[in-house]
């Protein structure tokens, strides 16, 4: 019994090292096939979130292509790519922005080891632009005439107002203060002189000059002295024509003889301020005096002291020759701008709220206050207790303007003019030539236009924005001057507040390819347009109707009418529907 | 009889050989048990390596990717980081609870090497949804290095980011290298 026990023992001694070891070596491979099996599930989950993040990007990228093909697109859902797929959500944030949301899952939606959300912003381009006036004029000003022209809303102008009717307020800054634009002043003593007003051949001085800035004159000065008592001389500033004094500009004064003594002084001769003219274009000044060989006048001068022009001696309207020596320029110094404005005639605002407010208010009905410092011929007393208005800087930048024409220059521009005289629809498109709209024609922009010519819509044409605008306005970009006459039309896309919009980058009448034609000229014709010339002026005339108007220089005439929209506050300029969605910069985020 | 048959017992041999063979036994399993667990330590000390690199990767690009811009310097709870080789300060567009971007308001990350330790702190905008914080991402680094595409950090539009992490089982060095290029897309 006793041996049997014992053998027993023996067995099952072994028996449990073999347990004992096992179970020790069992737990040993469990913990690691738990530690293998964490590693691998985590680089699996590592791999497939980095696969799900670039599955999601690839997303983004397609949702915007499938944007840019389609803007009504609003998304899919498991579309495959690699080793996962994705779903789009494409939601409005306003009419120019959406917002594109892409989750992705790998390696399928119902069953995903990793899954990312990629979203984005995507903006068509989209400048906002604020017209606060229905009217805002430059420097050159803004003039009212006829029976029933009238303007709708407020009117800012940098220069005077003649108002007929305007339903808000009116406001006219003066100019800043004058400034020496041009001179010729050194050395203090001069080194040479120049005669004239003695003899028929010597007769008028004449002193060619460049502007840096289109300004108005203020005056201009001469350091002058006389011998004996010469008579009164005539200043008149004059175009170039071959390298002379050309025909006559409209300004002139008066040198006034008195003024002048027999030794050298400055003596100020006080300009009109209309024209104004062109920075960079040679004019002429010329001292129109008479002839009379004891009583003349004598004018400083150097030699070759003023780099912008030069000296030449003569007869105004006869011949001119070079001074002697050649190359000498007269002193003189040329001041700009520094004039007060004024408001004149009219019924101005509905309400007692509306302003009417400048230097000088004369001859107007006023409906509410009426700030000036002096006053005549209105229905209320000048209140002087708010300064004079300073002015305002137009509505568009160079820097706008130049990303207009950068939209419209995309792909290959037309060459040459061009003549639309049947339907058409385009845009963006660059047009190195005219463009004329005949016939009736209508034209439909469906993205910016640059045209580098002149513009003009005759016989009843129309110019119509794209539906694909919506809620906001579109561009058309002239580098030269635009008329528009017999009727012409002009449509937004359909929606409330959406416009098409002439901008001309024009001097015109200034400039001399213009044959005194208006940056724009709008006659006899309706619609919901906005003109913008701000180094030009504009004339509408014979009822046409307009929304709004921006330009160094305004005339209305013959009972045409604008009709401010309260909308233009915050105008929206689309490229349009041939523009593409972009990703907005900052607005892109991951998340699981 | 059947007495003097159980006193026989087994003798000294049988139970020398059979020690022996206990011993030889034993000494066997140890052996296997040691190398064993020398492979199993080494298995967890090279996962730990990748997966430190892995996960720190895969963090920091999602952050970079996000931000708007890198940050010369800023001041988290009293302590100034400043942009450098070893510590990288991010601005990032705050989001919602939808986790799109909220305009016009940043939060800000820092991650930075602390001896062989990488931190990841976040101070959030009150109206992001993002969670401040703090947080060890990554250990056993030996080195972590940003390079940025632009000498002045804050114009930086790309980030080339380097990590080694290491770490020594024994005489053994078990070491893994990530390289990772990323834009920043917000910028």
């Amino acid at each position: 019994m006793s041996m049997n026990n014992t053998l027993k023992s023996e067995k099952g001694q072994v028996l449990m090292v073999t347990i004992i070891l096992s179970v020790f070596f069992f737990i040993i491979l469990s913990v690691m096939l738990t530690s293998v099996s964490n590693y691998v599930k985590n680089e699996r989950y590592l791999v497939a979130s980095s696969q799900a993040l670039h599955i999601a990007e690839g997303g983004i990228d397609y949702a915007l292509n499938q944007l840019n093909e389609d803007t009504g697109y609003t998304g899919e859902s498991d579309v495959s790519l690699g080793e996962g797929v994705f779903n789009i959500n494409i939601t409005d944030v306003d009419s120019s922005e959406k917002l594109i949301s892409v989750t992705s899952y790998v390696p399928n939606s119902s069953n995903s080891i990793a899954t990312k959300t990629v979203s984005a912003r995507a903006s068509i381009s989209d400048h906002i632009i604020a017209f606060h006036y229905g009217v805002q004029s430059g420097n050159g000003g803004f003039f009212m005439s006829g029976s029933g022209t009238k303007v709708n809303g407020n009117v800012y102008s940098n220069g005077n107002i003649q108002a007929e009717i305007i339903t808000g307020s009116a406001i006219a800054a003066n100019l800043p203060n004058a400034v020496a634009d041009q001179s010729n002043d050194s050395p203090l003593t001069p080194t040479d002189s120049i005669t004239f007003g003695n003899t028929s051949s010597t007769q008028d001085f004449a002193q060619s000059f460049k502007l840096s800035q289109s300004y108005s004159f203020n005056n201009v000065q001469f350091y002058i002295k006389k011998v004996g008592s010469p008579s009164n001389a005539t200043v008149r500033i004059l175009y170039d024509n071959s390298s002379s004094p050309g025909s006559s500009t409209g300004i002139t004064g008066t040198l006034s003889a008195s003024q002048v003594t027999t030794s050298y002084g400055w003596v100020s001769i006080t300009l009109p301020t209309t024209p104004i003219l062109t920075a960079g274009q040679t004019y002429w000044m010329v001292i129109d005096a008479g002839s009379n060989s004891s009583n003349y006048y004598i004018l400083g001068a150097n030699q070759s002291g003023y780099v912008n022009g030069l000296g030449k001696i003569g007869k105004y309207g006869g011949s001119w020759s070079n001074t002697s020596p050649s190359t000498l320029d007269g002193y003189f110094k040329i001041y700009l701008g520094g004039q007060t404005s004024s408001i004149s005639g009219g019924t101005i605002g509905t309400t007692s709220d509306d302003i009417t407010w400048a230097n000088s208010v004369t001859n107007a009905t006023v409906s509410g206050f009426l700030y000036c410092q002096t006053g005549s011929g209105n229905n209320k007393s000048c209140d002087n207790s708010l300064a004079d208005p300073d002015p305002q800087s137009m509505p568009l930048s160079d820097g706008n303007i130049q990303e207009f024409k950068d939209e419209a220059a995309v792909g290959d521009p037309i060459e040459g003019n061009l003549s639309i005289n049947s339907d058409t629809t385009m845009g963006p498109k660059k047009i190195n030539g005219d463009v004329s709209i005949t016939g009736g024609a209508i034209l439909t922009v469906t993205g910016t236009i640059w045209i580098t010519g002149n513009f003009s819509l005759t016989g009843g044409s129309t110019v119509q924005l794209d539906s694909s605008y919506g809620s906001n306005d579109g561009i058309i970009v002239i580098d030269g001057y635009v008329s528009l006459s017999g009727n012409s039309q002009f449509y937004g896309s359909g929606q409330e507040h959406s416009y098409p919009f002439l901008v001309t980058t024009s001097s015109c009448p200034d400039d001399t390819y213009c044959g005194n034609k208006d940056a724009i000229s709008f006659g006899g014709g309706s619609g919901t347009v906005g003109l913008i010339a701000q180094n030009g002026a504009v004339s509408i005339s014979g009822g046409s109707a307009l929304k709004a108007l921006a330009a160094k220089k305004v005339v209305m005439t013959g009972g045409s009418e604008l009709i401010y929209d309260e909308g233009l506050v915050n105008s929206h300029f689309s490229s349009g529907s041939g523009g593409a969605w972009q990703f907005v910069t900052g607005t892109y985020s991951v998340s699981n | 009889m059947e007495l003097k048959k159980l006193t026989k017992g087994i003798t000294l041999i049988e139970l020398l050989i059979g020690l022996a063979i206990f011993a030889i036994l034993i000494l066997f399993l140890a052996n296997f048990f040691v190398s064993y667990y020398d492979s199993f330590n080494n298995l967890q000390a090279s996962n730990s390596v990748s997966e430190s690199t892995g996960i720190f990767i895969n963090s920091i690009s999602n952050a970079i990717r996000q931000a708007d811009s890198i940050v010369s310097s800023r001041v988290f709870s009293g302590t100034t980081y400043t942009s450098n080789s070893t510590t990288i300060v991010l601005e990032i567009p705050s989001i919602d609870a939808s986790s799109n971007v909220i305009l016009g308001t940043y939060d800000h990350m820092v991650f930075y090497l602390d001896s062989s330790n990488i931190y990841w702190l976040v101070d959030s905008n009150a109206s992001s949804s993002r969670k401040s914080g703090y947080q060890l991402i990554a250990s056993n680094i030996s080195s972590l290095s940003f390079t940025y595409n632009d000498l002045t950090v804050t114009s930086a539009t790309k980030v080339d980011i380097t990590i080694t992490a290491q770490k020594l089982v024994k005489d053994k060095t078990f070491q893994s290298s990530l390289t990772q290029q990323v834009y920043l897309r917000n910028k």
